[in-house]
């Protein structure tokens, strides 16, 4: 699935469809969803794929099954349904004020890894320019930089 | 009159002390109401800051207004020449002793109950989620107080020579095997007591401790071809000796097992333990006739108990040992397997070759004794690898029936549990109940952190984590865990990497925390320093599909994609079939 989500970075969609069905050819059974629930966004990034490449209906099945998933079966189990970047499902199906909350979510709840990756996905270039995301963005690079600044004082104290 | 006794007259220092006080209570208050009623980690946060806040504005307040008889006046309406009211200080007073009371009340009672059980009661604590069954939980994982249940400590080496040492603690290994066939009896695991080797704590310290009724302790000595052992079995609530014997016999693996049989049948007589046929018959079983695959079996055991890369790889070559000085070795089949299984999973090379051994192994133990419930325990661990959950849900029951003082079935199954996100209450209740027979076990304390980690506890997962660090701080996997939590759950990567660096240290090949700060300083934006991590990665073996997945990272961070593809396609075809797991 990794090597899928490479793929789609790196723009070939041919390539990241035949990555993601080979990882889990099961994708579309949904007694499989409990057992990939942390690999939601995984899903939503195939969904992604599968609409930009003609398989719209497919897609958009596969976009449901993963969205309700995180919206109903995730959420009532723990709060913290953001850490599994949400915002991928809820950008493929368009719905940008969601996105954006989950990112800000993300960001109160101190969910910081690997956004620089995640973020240069093609379902965020709906985002990427607004406002709020790029507030979002700041405020994250904020954070990590007082943690450059702890790690050069651990450092200079020896303690690393 | 001087500013000091004017502070006085106002009643300043009665508001202050009073004021620290109760914002102490306060703070208690709402570290038990966040998990509770689970509010967000920020309302605690957000009660401190405003009780700082409050400090400065009680003072002014005390100093600039007055309880009188007529109500509370201004400072400046009062005559100053008057004495202050003097009723007003003694109620301050009576406030004060009644905060410091409730105080200590509160202090007593957390230092009484809060600490007790170590890692078996922490799973017990208020923050389970709100849907945990938790009067289920807690009658299950608590000290099980009308369960027979032992302890068998780490025996004395009364031989001369110090590497009898190894002889002595593999008799008490195998003992501690032997006597957890007793299925009616809570038996608690090795790991669990070797600390209390040489230890000089009272009986029932220890007990209360572990949680256990009785304690078995005792002596060993080699001398030439004779083996001697003593053992007395002691009530732990009087102290007084239920039992003892003295064995004085040539040295040999039969003699060997013979005497742990006798022991554990004179330990269920003593304690009126109900003993099935079965289990009668398994505790009389010879494991094996070879002292030498024995005591490769006993070194296997011990390097996989600290799950380094590199001690379990030799344990692998020490189950292999056993099992070709003698095949008829069930356990020691039992060994390959989960050693293979570990090693590979821990070293990430888990595939298809690997799957091979482990069923292999699995299949010859069972072969060999169809009622063995580690082996079930192993098949249950590698069905979920590759299948899931629910295919490996029947061999950990079985596993569970057949070997119910076996903590890491009950470990494995709950892990297996903690995927099928459904079932993560049932999971956390059965980490305690491995918590509970092996109450200082680093893997089972790590787990039961992850399991709080997964329903979003994170300041109980942290805690247990930081706990199991602090019990043992060479156990290099409990770093992973919490830098794993450091980074994905809390975005600390100052903290994440305090401690991949200390993991390194301790395990310095490990690709796995090589991989951790490969991540750590792309994150940080550190590119040159994740380059010269990888650099060292390449020197433990290039090859490894760790090690191009890292290379992977460095180059999309680079915005490089011709290298970033050359990388995939040299990294796919080491994928395994479902990297998803």
């Amino acid at each position: 699935m990794y090597a899928g989500f490479v793929e789609l970075l790196l723009g070939d969609l041919d390539r990241a469809k035949t990555l993601f069905q080979s990882a889990t050819p099961d994708w579309l059974d949904s007694n499989n969803r409990d057992y990939t629930y942390s690999m939601q966004y995984f899903g939503c990034m195939f969904s992604w794929v599968l609409i930009n490449t003609g398989d719209e209906e497919k897609g958009r099945q596969l976009l449901q099954t993963n969205t309700a998933f995180l919206d109903e079966t995730l959420s009532a189990r723990t709060e913290h349904v953001d850490v599994h970047k949400p915002e991928i499902c809820y950008l493929t199906s368009g719905d940008t004020e969601k996105a954006l909350q989950s990112i800000e979510k993300q960001l109160a709840h101190n969910h910081l890894e690997d956004w620089d990756i995640y973020h240069k996905l093609p379902m965020y270039d709906l985002i990427r320019n607004l406002p709020r995301f790029l507030a979002a963005v700041e405020e994250r690079e904020r954070i990590i930089s007082e943690q450059r600044k702890i790690i050069e004082n651990m450092n200079h104290e020896g303690e690393l | 009159m001087t500013f000091f006794k004017e502070l006085q007259r106002r009643n300043v220092f009665r508001i202050a002390i009073g004021y620290v006080v109760l914002a102490w209570l306060l703070l208690q208050v709402s570290d038990t109401l966040v998990p509770a009623l689970r509010l967000p980690d920020w309302f605690h946060s957000g009660v401190a800051f405003l009780l700082i806040l409050g400090f400065p504005v009680a003072l002014f307040l005390a100093w600039a207004y007055e309880m009188t008889p007529d109500g509370i006046r201004s400072e400046k309406d009062i005559d100053r020449d008057r004495p202050a009211t003097p009723g007003s200080g003694r109620k301050l007073d009576f406030a004060i002793i009644g905060l410091l009371a409730a105080a200590l009340v509160y202090f007593v009672w957390e230092s009484r109950f809060e600490n007790v059980d170590g890692m078996a009661a922490d799973a017990t604590r208020s923050e389970l989620p709100s849907s945990t069954n938790t009067e289920t939980t807690a009658t299950e994982v608590g000290l099980d107080k009308d369960r027979l249940s032992i302890a068998v400590l780490p025996f004395d080496n009364r031989s001369n020579l110090e590497e009898d040492q190894f002889f002595t603690d593999g008799i008490h290994d195998d003992l501690l095997t032997t006597i957890a066939k007793i299925g009616s009896m809570k038996v608690i695991s090795r790991t669990s007591v070797m600390e209390y080797r040489g230890t000089v704590k009272k009986i029932p310290q220890i007990a209360k401790e572990l949680g256990v009724t009785t304690i078995l302790e005792g002596g060993i000595q080699r001398s030439g071809s004779q083996v001697l052992i003593n053992v007395q079995l002691i009530d732990a609530v009087s102290d007084e000796h239920l039992w003892a014997e003295y064995y004085d016999r040539e040295l040999s693996a039969e003699n060997l097992f013979a005497i742990q049989s006798e022991i554990t049948n004179a330990i269920a007589d003593a304690l009126s333990a109900a003993l099935s046929p079965e289990e009668k018959q398994r505790i009389d079983a010879t494991a094996t006739n070879s002292l030498l695959a024995l005591e490769a079996y006993q070194r296997g055991r011990r390097l996989m108990a600290t799950r380094n890369t590199e001690n379990m790889k030799s344990a692998t070559e020490e189950f292999n040992q056993a099992v070709e000085l003698d095949p008829r070795f069930a356990l020691a089949w039992v060994g390959v397997a989960d050693s293979n299984h570990l090693y590979s999973t821990y070293n990430r090379t888990i595939g298809p070759d690997s799957y091979a051994i482990v069923d292999d192994a699995i299949g010859r133990a069972l072969a060999i004794d169809a009622g063995l419930g580690e082996a079930y325990a192993i098949k249950g661990l590698s069905t979920w690898s590759r299948k899931g959950p629910d295919q490996a849900e029947a061999a950990f029951k079985q596993a569970i029936a057949l070997s119910p003082n076996y903590a890491t079935a009950w470990q494995w199954y709950a892990n297996s549990l903690a995927l099928d996100s459904g079932r993560m209450n049932e999971s956390i209740e059965l980490l305690g109940r491995a918590a509970q027979l092996d109450p200082r076990s680093s893997i089972i304390g790590m787990n039961l952190g992850t399991a709080f980690k997964s329903v979003g506890l994170y300041s109980r997962a942290e805690r247990q984590y930081l706990n199991v660090v602090e019990q043992n701080p060479d156990f290099a996997m409990a770093n992973n865990s919490l830098i794993n939590f450091y980074l994905a759950e809390v975005g600390r990567y100052d903290q994440a990497l305090y401690f991949a660096l200390k993991a390194r240290v301790r395990d310095p090949d490990n690709l796995r925390y090589l991989n951790h700060l490969v991540n750590i300083y792309l994150g940080l934006g550190d590119l040159a320093a994740a380059e010269n991590i990888h650099q060292q990665m390449i020197e433990v073996d290039a090859n490894h599909r760790v090690v191009n997945a890292a290379d992977l990272w460095i180059h999309l961070r680079k915005d490089d994609p011709d290298r970033t593809r050359a990388v995939l396609d040299r990294l796919l075809p080491k994928i395994p079939d479902r990297p998803n797991i």
